[in-house]
């Protein structure tokens, strides 16, 4: 509506007033996204992770918080947000270090705590839950694209990145990930201990 | 059809090689891209036939789109005499967001539209940002991996060798 407005009216003038109070809003927004980064710089920790002469592997946790400010500034319904609270997310971001292909496989990761191993959410069973619930569909488009492709090869160099989802749980636990090289070839495991879902480690800060 | 594909290859090599991030995929039909744009224009790729269309997938809440979305700005205008098409598209995201998010980073595009997201779906990128090339037949051959320098000299260079190339017949 205000762009309609904004076509009839000078331009301009128009689109001035509305990034002046907009500005506001990404830059409060914004802060909250980037706390987790500034988190780990403020300490100089580094987010935890995996890295070696093949590949880099880092791990974001992200607070309920965290996720719910994001989720409500794309506009998600509440009962979304509501549901997606009971789950832990961490945003992966992966560097294929290699000059050739890397297969990467979600199937092949394995989060493991001392009582066993964790249940990571795929992708395919969240579009059934959405349905049910009758979330709009932009909201899942944005939700989808949001989380790492179950499999994808990396090619030479190419960084990628994006949300895995497990239970929530205060455990602390490892993940395993094995990278494929091609057939015939050893694959490459990377290996992150101490991991925990960012309320339970209580290690974010509120916003 | 021997002789129009090694007449590209020579064209294309000799003019510019391919730049860094792009793949020349194994070809395929182009899916349906028919949007209306931020300011309510149609965009049919269809209709663009005969062009050599670049097609760009973005969402304000992706970091690399809003690394990458100055440098297409810088991009557009260099080609902007090029017969070049560009169709960006914004992914499931609303006029006011994109609206903002251009308004401060590249006032000058103007994006397509994908309300619901379902447009991109078809397209079925690698992730986002994601960029495609498409030839003059609506054939995919080309695609970029994440965020590119598209204004940097090599990306420019290719690019406009490639706006004034015929189809290929193979």
């Amino acid at each position: 509506m205000a762009n309609n407005n904004c076509k009839s009216q000078q331009k301009q003038a128009c689109f001035t007033q509305q990034v002046i109070v907009r500005v506001l809003l990404t830059l409060a927004f914004g802060l909250s996204l980037f706390s987790i980064g500034v988190l780990y710089a403020e300490d100089e920790r580094s987010p935890p992770g995996f890295e070696n002469a093949q590949l880099r592997l880092q791990l974001f946790p992200w607070s309920t918080e965290q996720m719910a400010a994001f989720f409500e500034a794309r506009g998600f319904p509440a009962r979304m947000i509501e549901t997606l609270s009971a789950y832990c997310f961490f945003t992966a971001s992966i560097k294929n270090k290699r000059n050739d292909v890397l297969q990467m496989d979600l199937a092949r990761w394995e989060f493991v705590s001392r009582k066993g191993k964790l249940q990571r959410i795929p992708r395919s069973q969240w579009p059934p839950l959405w349905e049910k619930m009758n979330i709009p569909l932009a909201s899942q488009s944005t939700f989808r694209w949001m989380l790492l492709p179950e499999t994808l090869h990396f090619y030479a160099h190419e960084k990628e990145g994006g949300n895995v989802v497990l239970r929530k749980t205060t455990a602390i636990f490892s993940l395993r990930a094995r990278f494929g090289l091609g057939e015939n070839t050893e694959p490459v495991i990377a290996i992150v201990n101490n991991l925990q879902c960012a309320d339970a480690a209580g290690a974010i800060k509120s916003l | 059809m021997l002789t129009g594909g090694f007449v590209w290859a020579e064209d294309i090599s000799s003019a510019s090689a391919i730049p860094k991030g792009i793949l020349s995929i194994t070809a395929y039909p182009a899916p349906s891209l028919e949007l209306n744009d931020i300011d309510g224009n149609p965009f049919s790729l269809a209709q663009k036939k005969g062009h050599w269309i670049f097609v760009h997938f973005w969402a304000s809440w992706c970091g690399p789109c809003r690394r990458e979305m100055p440098a297409i700005q810088n991009m557009v205008e260099k080609l902007k005499t090029s017969q070049l098409v560009f169709a960006i598209v914004n992914t499931a995201e609303n006029e006011d967001t994109v609206f903002t998010f251009l308004g401060l980073l590249a006032p000058d595009i103007v994006s397509l539209m994908d309300l619901d997201g379902q447009v991109t779906e078809a397209w079925q990128p690698r992730g986002l940002p994601s960029t495609y090339l498409v030839d003059p037949d609506g054939i995919v051959r080309y695609q970029a991996l994440g965020g590119r320098p598209w204004d940097e000299e090599a990306y420019l260079r290719f690019l406009e060798a490639l706006s004034v190339q015929p189809a290929r017949k193979n």
